[in-house]
């Protein structure tokens, strides 16, 4: 019981980062990021590389990379089609474009082969009768920790009020004083940083390899959906849903059918509750 | 009502986008059409026989346009974004190679229940996906897409698992074993695209292209004509599901050799790139795209293997730079070259013709002499949430008459017109015609009834003539299906043809004549008001219903409006009309009802009515 609760709960904390950072996107440029995969293993990558000789470094210039990079994606593949009066599909085929390259630069800059960032905290502890990595725990408690934070940041800030307002209508955020360039270009620097935090708990965990680019942007879609796009506590759910999903299919079922699982259900929410699962009045206007 | 104009303005801006090319105007119907698609296959071929590397080249070309093709069918024509068309393209090698290697079946029969398989998968992802947006489509084919492709990988005996299926057997021709690399295919292949890109040919200039782009430009127009939006759907579905199958056979006998890694994310994003590279939505988009893709395949050769970068970059300037792709530019160019460019088109201005009545189309409604029809609202109730929008109202409207139905802003005209099509849900009362109820139909069920209406914001099919438009409609009153359509019948030929000598006269009886043949996106106001109630009248209606038809409109458009409402009432055709012009309604109706916060405070003669307190003080606040 303890070992599959402490599965779920570790698959949940590499979906919660990505997931967030796909609702995030979604309510702030109404852009599905279809790159999220391809950020992910150029993070993964980055990071066993950057890390090779001091872990602390790697993540540290892993997470300014992705700082960088959720920028840049917006301002050169996102803004000037916004500009042009681009619908939301095109901007996300846009983003497809951007997944596409990072995968580029993964291969050429890292090799395509799987990596493995070390785990940053190593050794195991003994629960109960169930062993399990440090790592692992880590892991639970950092997206804890992230999610604590982005709840901060985007509920107890002017910051957060500001964002809403522009995730809300730019138009008029911007005639009282908002300067909703800025807060966009703000909403994809975090969310770079946390698709690439996902990709980063994702390979001190397994491994990533520019093979699963897809079925990690599929992960982080469903759960986002499932969950509700749009909202912190949506998106959180959404990944518990998903990760738990996913064990369950492990564990009772059969190995290796995680996506099917996922679309099955997809499939379901989408017929029940279409808004997503943690979409309430209220939450629903967060960012 | 300027609110209204803006939004219908926003509904026809130019689309500049990188989806919906639109291309139909010029509706290819002539000859080299017809020839020409053969005619660069039989040259593709003759070229290319003696060198190994180019006959590859060209049969691979000639596969990927009939993958291409199907997406653009469904998502350049039904603007469906469709992803799990990648894996309906590896559905269709691995069963046909199945079915031959373990029921020993031939390659045409193998074929046929492929093509079957696919195009019965795809209508399957049809089914649950039918009410989400674009976006939330893309994401669950997506992730079927996948999903399917981790149950196969699974299935060992059907894909080989991670290593793939080998020793596929060629299909035989009377004796001739045509061998994938060779020739003999590529004339196997040839004759397959040449009956695609046929089919092609022929689907965008039936009434199954234009219902196909109505699907993509506004699904409410489809309904409103009495189409069904949701049957429209599946046959997008099971053709592009069939095509991409049949690009699966294709491949998988051509090849040789194929594992399920074939038919993965980046070969989608490949047919993404070639299909809104080539020109979404264009007859010939598909096959620019092809040949672009190409290209940049061997440019990324060229250059070690940097197909990402390629793609990537690719993606990006398309979606920055293009408009309608390739296929697009190339119809700008000609347009720029013969003159005609689009631009916005004036407002009808009198001219010195009076304003015509309707003459030619409009049959009436009921026979004369016989016993009117009868449309009967009675304690009719829509609520959204906690507010009431409808209060227990009750009309009745009788072939020939014609009704006023006014009431301030908010006060729930329109929400009763929608009530009355099927649009909302209702919540209480009965809704009948002719003593029959049409609560909880379907809008296209109403109108098929002989219910239609009007938009308060015209909706009309902007990448389609103005005669197209009208023709829509024709389709759903007697339009031959779409198997007749497509296979171009006698019959479907002179339903076609008289459908649109109608459309004309109904064009000539609201002297639009001049414009038939003109996009509705470059059409003002005015004249997108007219060709609506004109669509309405081409399905002979017993009742419409028009939503505030004068709002917008110019001197002229407004007395073609008033003459259209006359003669309509002559030919015992019901009207209701809702508008907040007094002349119009004063002169117009034999009675009206004032409605006021969802309740009908006032009903009877236009005179009678307009001289009580309680309408006055309702328009113009307290009068005492």
């Amino acid at each position: 019981m303890i070992s599959l609760a402490i599965t779920a709960l570790s698959t949940t904390a590499v979906l919660v980062p990505l997931v967030i950072s796909v609702s995030l996107l979604f309510r702030v440029s109404g852009v599905v990021n279809f790159g999220t995969g391809g950020f992910c293993v150029f993070a993964g990558a980055a990071c066993a590389t950057w890390s090779a000789s001091n872990a602390f470094t790697g993540v540290v210039l892993t997470l300014l990379a992705g700082a960088v990079l959720g920028g840049l994606c917006y301002l050169v593949a996102i803004y000037p089609a916004q500009r042009q009066g681009v619908p939301a599909i095109g901007l996300t085929l846009a983003t497809l474009g951007v997944g596409l390259l990072l995968t580029f630069l993964t291969r050429t800059w890292f090799g395509g082969e799987p990596s493995i960032v070390q785990p940053w905290l190593s050794g195991s502890v003994t629960i109960g009768d169930y062993q399990t990595a440090r790592q692992r725990l880590l892991v639970i408690v950092l997206a804890a920790l992230l999610v604590g934070l982005l709840y901060l940041l985007f509920d107890r800030t002017l910051i957060g009020r500001a964002l809403t307002a522009v995730a809300h209508d730019p138009e008029l955020a911007s005639m009282y004083g908002i300067r909703a360039r800025r807060f966009e270009i703000l909403a994809w620097v975090v969310s770079g940083v946390c698709v690439i935090i996902g990709g980063m708990f994702q390979a001190t965990l397994a491994s990533v390899s520019v093979d699963v680019a897809p079925t990690l942007l599929v992960y982080a879609l469903v759960g986002a959906v499932i969950g509700g796009l749009g909202s912190l506590f949506g998106a959180v759910g959404g990944a518990l849903i998903a990760g738990i999903g996913m064990t369950l299919t492990d564990e009772y079922i059969q190995t290796g059918y995680h996506l099917t699982a996922l679309f099955v259900i997809l499939s379901l929410v989408l017929v029940v509750r279409p808004q997503g699962l943690f979409t309430f009045r209220g939450t629903a206007e967060r960012v | 009502m300027s609110s209204t104009v803006n939004e219908s303005k926003a509904d026809l801006a130019p689309l500049r986008t990188v989806k919906r090319g639109g291309g139909r105007a010029g509706v290819p119907r002539s000859w080299p059409h017809v020839v020409g698609p053969p005619l660069i296959l039989v040259a593709a071929g003759l070229a290319t026989s003696g060198n190994e590397y180019y006959l590859h080249l060209a049969t691979a070309a000639a596969i990927a346009y009939v993958l291409t093709a199907s997406f653009n069918l469904i998502y350049g024509y039904g603007g469906i974004f469709n992803l799990s068309i990648i894996i309906t393209y590896g559905l269709g090698a691995f069963t046909s190679v199945w079915l031959e290697v373990r029921f020993d079946m031939s390659f045409w029969l193998a074929t046929v229940l492929a093509l079957l398989v696919t195009a019965a998968l795809s209508v399957l992802i049809a089914l649950p996906s039918s009410t989400l947006n674009e976006l939330f489509l893309a994401i669950q084919t997506l992730a079927f897409a996948l999903a399917l492709a981790e149950v196969l990988s699974n299935w060992d005996e059907f894909t080989g698992g991670t290593v793939g299926i080998y020793l596929i057997p060629s299909p035989s021709f009377f004796g001739t074993d045509l061998i994938g690399g060779l020739p003999a295919f590529y004339w196997l292949t040839a004759v397959a695209v040449g009956l695609v890109a046929e089919l092609m040919r022929r689907i965008h200039r039936s009434g199954v292209g234009r219902r196909l782009v109505a699907l993509r430009e506004g699904p409410r127009v489809l309904a409103s004509v009495g189409v069904s939006p949701a049957s429209t759907r599946l046959l997008a579905f099971g053709l592009s599901g069939a095509m991409a199958g049949l690009a699966g056979v294709l491949f998988a006998h051509f090849q040789l050799v194929i594992e399920l890694e074939t038919f993965n994310f980046n070969r989608l994003a490949a047919l993404l790139l070639a299909t809104i590279l080539g020109g979404a939505g264009y007859l010939y988009g598909p096959l620019f795209g092809v040949l672009a893709l190409m290209v940049m395949d061997e440019l990324s050769l060229a250059t070690s293997q940097a197909q990402d970068l390629i793609y990537g970059v690719g993606v990006l300037v398309l979606v920055l730079a293009t408009r309608g792709g390739i296929a697009g530019a190339i119809e700008r160019l000609v347009r720029r070259l013969t003159g005609r460019r689009r631009r916005p088109e004036p407002e009808l201005t009198a001219d010195g013709h009076p304003a015509t009545p309707i003459r030619a189309a409009a049959r009436d409604a009921a026979p004369p002499g016989g016993p009117p029809r009868e449309l009967e609202v009675r304690d009719l109730r829509v609520a959204f949430g906690g507010t009431v929008a409808v209060d227990d109202v009750s009309i009745a409207v009788r072939t020939g008459d014609v009704v006023g139905l006014i009431g301030p802003n908010g006060a729930g005209k329109t929400t009763l017109l929608n009530a009355i099509t099927g649009d909302v849900r209702v919540a209480g009362g009965s809704l009948t015609l002719d003593g029959g109820s049409l609560l909880g139909m379907r809008q296209q069920d109403v109108v098929r009834r002989g219910v239609g209406r009007t938009f308060q914001s015209p909706k009309v099919i902007p990448e389609l003539t103005l005669l197209e438009n009208l023709m829509i409609a024709g389709d759903a009153r007697g339009g031959a299906g779409w198997v007749r359509q497509v296979a171009n019948s006698p019959r479907s030929r002179r339903i076609e043809r008289e459908t649109r000598e109608r459309a004309l006269g109904l064009l000539a009886d609201f002297s639009l004549s001049s414009r038939a043949h003109h996009r509705a996106a470059d059409q003002p106001y005015g004249v997108l008001r007219l060709v609506e109630v004109a669509r309405n009248l081409m399905l002979d209606p017993a009742f419409i219903l028009l939503d505030e038809p004068g709002a917008g409109l110019t001197e002229f458009e407004r007395e073609e409006i008033a003459a259209t409402i006359r003669s309509l009432s002559e030919r015992q055709i019901g009207v209701v009309l809702v508008d907040h012009n007094m002349l119009l309604i004063t002169s117009a109706c034999d009675r009206v009802y004032v409605l006021d916060a969802g309740r009908v405070i006032a009903e009877g003669p236009p005179a009678e009515v307009f001289a009580r307190s309680a309408v006055r003080a309702a328009y113009l606040g307290a009068v005492e």
